[in-house]
C-alpha cells in the first residue's frame, strides 16, 4: 500500500515543476532558434555577436541568484528557520554556476571584439570578485558543517557578498571600462538594439529566469534530503540510546 | 563559415553553456540518487532498530 501511495503523492508534489522543466525546455529551444536563425548578424561584430543572447541572461541569473541569496539570507537572519538557509545555500550554488557562464562566455566576445580573452576592467574585475565571494560562501558552508551558526556566518557573507552587484551594474557608468554600456535597460531612453535582437534577448531571459528557478527547486529538494537525512541519524541515535 | 574565428568563439559558447547546464543536472541527479539510497538504508535501519 505504502508503496502505491509513494509515487502518487510524488507525483502530485512534482507535477508543477515539471511543467516548469518543459516550459524551460520549450523556451530554450525558441532561445536556440531566435539567436541563431531568426536574429540578423550584426554588421561590425559579425557572428560572435550571438553570444550575447547567452552571456547578457547568464549574467542576469547571476545577478537574479545573489539577490534571492541576499533576501533569503536577511529572512534567515531574522526568523531563524531552517527554509530560508537551504534557499540561500541553494541559490549561491546556482550564482556561481551562472556568474562562471557569464565570465566564460564574455571572455568568448572579449576574444572575437577586443582582441584579448581577458581585461582588467572594472566590470570584468567586479563580476570575477562576485565569483570570489560565492565560491568562498560555498566553500564555508563545505568546510564549517552543518550548525545554526556556519548558517549564521554564511547568510552574513550572502548579505554583505550582494554589495558588490550594485557596483558590477553601475562599474560602465562610475568608471571608463571597455565593457559596453548598457543597451537595453537605459532610464529614459529606448533601447538601442533592433527590435529583433531586443525580442530573441528577451525570450532568452524568460527562459533562462525559468531554467532557474527549476534548478532551484531540485537544488533545494536536495537539501531537505539531507535533512531528513540527518533527522533519521538522530531518530538513530535516540534509538540506539534507549 | 569555419574560416570566420568568429565561428569558434560562437561554437565554444553554445558548447560550454550546454555542457555546463548539463553536467550540473546530471550532478544534481546523481546527488539525489544518492541521497534517496541513503534515506531508504536509513529508514531500515531505523525500522529494524524499532522492531
Amino acid at each position: 500500500m505504502a508503496q502505491l501511495v509513494v509515487p502518487r503523492e510524488r507525483a502530485r508534489r512534482f507535477a508543477p515543476w515539471s511543467v516548469v522543466g518543459w516550459l524551460t525546455i520549450l523556451l530554450m529551444g525558441l532561445t536556440m532558434f531566435g539567436a541563431f536563425i531568426y536574429a540578423p548578424t550584426d554588421r561590425f561584430q559579425g557572428i560572435a555577436q550571438r553570444i550575447f543572447y547567452i552571456h547578457v541572461p547568464s549574467a542576469w541569473l547571476a545577478y537574479l541568484a545573489v539577490f534571492v541569496v541576499f533576501i533569503a539570507s536577511i529572512l534567515y537572519l531574522v526568523r531563524r528557520s531552517g527554509f530560508w538557509d537551504r534557499v540561500a545555500l541553494s541559490s549561491a550554488e546556482l550564482g556561481v554556476v551562472f556568474t562562471t557562464l557569464a565570465l566564460v562566455t564574455g571572455s568568448l566576445w572579449g576574444r572575437q571584439v577586443w582582441g584579448a580573452w581577458w581585461v582588467w576592467d572594472a566590470r570584468l574585475t567586479t563580476t570575477l570578485v562576485l565569483w570570489l565571494i560565492y565560491v568562498g560562501y560555498l566553500m564555508l558552508r563545505s568546510t564549517m558543517g552543518d550548525s545554526p551558526r556556519t548558517a549564521r556566518f554564511a547568510a552574513i557573507v550572502g548579505i554583505i557578498g550582494f554589495i558588490d552587484v550594485p557596483i558590477i551594474h553601475q562599474s560602465v557608468n562610475w568608471w571608463r571600462t571597455q565593457h559596453p554600456t548598457p543597451i537595453v535597460v537605459t532610464p529614459g531612453e529606448n533601447p538601442a538594439l533592433p527590435p529583433s535582437m531586443l525580442l530573441v534577448l528577451i525570450v532568452a531571459v524568460i527562459a533562462f529566469s525559468a531554467l532557474y528557478f527549476w534548478l532551484l527547486n531540485a537544488r533545494y529538494r536536495l537539501e531537505t534530503q539531507r535533512e531528513r537525512i540527518a533527522e533519521l541519524r538522530r531518530e538513530l541515535q535516540g534509538a540506539a540510546d534507549v | 563559415m569555419f574560416d570566420n574565428p568568429g565561428f569558434w568563439l560562437l561554437f565554444a559558447a553554445y558548447t560550454i553553456l550546454w555542457l555546463v547546464i548539463g553536467g550540473y543536472v546530471f550532478t544534481l541527479n546523481r546527488r539525489q540518487r544518492d541521497l534517496e539510497r541513503e534515506v531508504e538504508s536509513l529508514s531500515q535501519q531505523l525500522r529494524r532498530s524499532t522492531e
